[in-house]
């Protein structure tokens, strides 16, 4: 197991003279008690526009192990958590202060708690947690149970950062998942918590094969390839133009272009986005009859996502689309034709019975949807993409109809 | 009872549903077109031999022949036929020689009456005439 709980771990002290104050230790909205560990010193209320110092001795298993130790706070009505860095002020301590300005004047409840990141940024230990943090009740001096300490911020614009109980830098909270940042915060490819609204826009470039499956029943009569899109070739290279005697035949089933598709998603909430699509045809061009309609490689589409998670970020995330757009597909698959004996013949050398390729030019319409799976590629490895997937479309073709099944993989890049 | 009426709904609806697929299912019983002997473009079997083509003597086995044009003469019809030089123990043997044989095989032409034909022949294929075939048969 990756992480070791601070509680068996850590030990925190706070610095404040006015000791063991407010509620029994067993509380559970209390700070340094829930770590189950002897506490020297604890404090559980503080004085407006005062610092918050922050002691954190660690275990030398732990020490040896790591990088940096980060505090998360949150004021009392505050939407998000702001992260600051304790300094390593001996071996097995590090120190630090959340800012006599972050505790501004605003009384209430003063939440944080405490990671502990190894060199992988992994977090190996922590006290407290964002769904169970420490709590410091902050109040005006006159209702403290006890005196107040000295350090009280005189005047804020003149608090030079750095010093304690000034505003410390803040720093990117390093991660490797999403879980470790907070809430509305995603981790990036660059391996600190970013707000996911940052990466809503996103560009994403695939590989498309298409798969056709289109009705074969009549599809050589000299007027399906006339006038349907259809067009279907003898084995010696020509184009069939006999008579066919009218089959049953079954649906023709066979691979389509491959594609190079790059596109646009865009979030519109944590569960919806909106995209488009374009996309080029590089390989499965079938041949262009005499006066048939040229194909156009180019395909657009546009479609809406739905993803099956809070989080569209969150590592594994599966999806759902629906989509719509243009679009040429030349399927290629076989069919056999029985030559018709007692019709005139317009062509020399159908067989009674062959087996002709059949190419149908499908398109420009299309509508379908499909589904698939999005991977969060492992953050801090440089890559420049950060996520990976997979899906699979099947759309509907129409004026020249046929049913298409579109597998793809592609990576998503956050720009 | 309202579920006894549903009941009988939901059978009358399937036995619906069933004749609805086996009328679509029996649609498939036209008669395909068959190629005879005096469709041009045929290829016949015959006993080998039976037609006294050249260098041919009568013997094991089928012969073939391909009509290649057709004379309507008074109440029969006289073939042109063009004679292959192969012989075939089997139809399935003929049938396979007429599938891959090459237009520029060579052929012997003969006009035949159809009345007059040697018995036992079978129609084993059928390619449409080239140009150069149909001319042969002019």
């Amino acid at each position: 197991m990756r992480y070791a709980f601070l509680s068996a771990a850590l030990i925190v002290l706070f610095s404040s003279a006015r000791l063991h104050a407010g509620p029994p230790e067993d509380s559970p909205e209390w700070g340094p008690q829930v770590m189950h560990l002897p506490v020297h010193e604890r404090q559980s209320e503080q004085g407006i526009l005062r610092p918050i110092p922050i002691l954190v001795e660690l275990p030398a298993s732990i020490a040896s192990r790591t990088r940096r130790v980060l505090v998360h706070y949150r004021l009392w009505g505050a939407p998000e958590w702001t992260t600051i860095q304790l300094r390593a002020t001996a071996l097995l301590r590090y120190e630090g202060a959340i800012p006599c300005l972050d505790v501004s004047t605003v009384t209430g409840d003063f939440r944080y708690f405490i990671h502990v990141h190894d060199q992988d940024e992994h977090v190996i230990a922590r006290g407290a947690s964002r769904a169970s943090p420490y709590v410091v009740v902050i109040k005006n001096d006159a209702l403290l149970s006890s005196p107040s300490a000295p350090g009280k911020c005189p005047d804020p614009a003149d608090c030079p950062p750095g010093l304690l109980g000034c505003p410390s830098e803040i720093v990117d909270a390093p991660c490797a998942t999403d879980r470790e940042c907070d809430d509305g915060w995603v981790c990036g490819r660059e391996g600190v918590c970013q707000r996911w609204t940052e990466k809503r826009t996103r560009v994403v470039v695939s590989m498309q094969q298409d798969f056709g499956i289109v009705p074969t029943t009549g599809a050589c009569t000299v007027p399906s390839q006339e006038t349907q899109g259809y067009a279907c070739y003898r084995g010696d290279g020509a184009q069939y133009a006999g008579t066919p005697v009218l089959t049953n035949e079954p649906l023709g089933f066979g691979p389509g272009p491959t594609r190079v598709v790059v596109g646009v998603d865009h979030l519109l909430s944590n569960t919806t986005g909106i995209g488009v699509r374009l996309g080029w045809a590089v390989l499965g061009r079938g041949p262009t009859p005499t006066e048939g309609t040229a194909f156009v490689p180019v395909s657009a589409s546009a479609r809406v996502t739905r993803w099956f998670s809070q989080d569209p970020f969150a590592r594994l995330r599966p999806f759902v689309f629906v989509t719509g757009g243009y679009s040429m597909f030349d399927i290629k698959t076989s069919v056999h034709v029985r030559e018709d004996p007692t019709a005139t013949p317009h062509q020399p050398g159908n067989d009674l019975d062959q087996q002709l390729t059949l190419w149908k030019r499908a398109g420009d319409a299309f509508v379908g949807g499909g589904g698939g799976l999005s991977l969060l590629f492992a953050p801090g490895t440089g890559a420049f993409f950060d996520r990976v997937f997979v899906e699979l479309g099947a759309v509907q073709v129409f004026p020249f109809g046929a049913t298409v099944v579109s597998p793809s993989v592609g990576i998503e890049v956050a720009p | 009872v309202i579920g006894r009426k549903a009941e009988i709904q939901m059978a009358r609806y399937r036995l619906f549903l069933a004749a609805a697929l086996l009328a679509g299912c029996s649609s498939d019983a036209a008669t395909i077109p068959q190629p005879d002997v005096t469709t041009p473009g045929a290829f016949v079997a015959t006993p080998y031999g039976s037609l006294g083509a050249a260098g041919q003597t009568p013997g094991q086995g089928y012969g073939l022949f391909r009509t290649l044009d057709v004379l309507p003469y008074a109440n029969t019809n006289i073939l042109a036929i063009g004679t292959y030089d192969v012989q075939a123990s089997t139809l399935d043997e003929a049938r396979d020689i007429a599938r891959g044989a090459d237009p520029s095989l060579t052929m012997t032409r003969q006009f035949v009456n159809q009345m007059a034909l040697p018995t036992p022949f079978s129609v084993v294929w059928f390619r449409t005439l080239t140009a150069a075939e149909a001319a042969l048969g002019q």
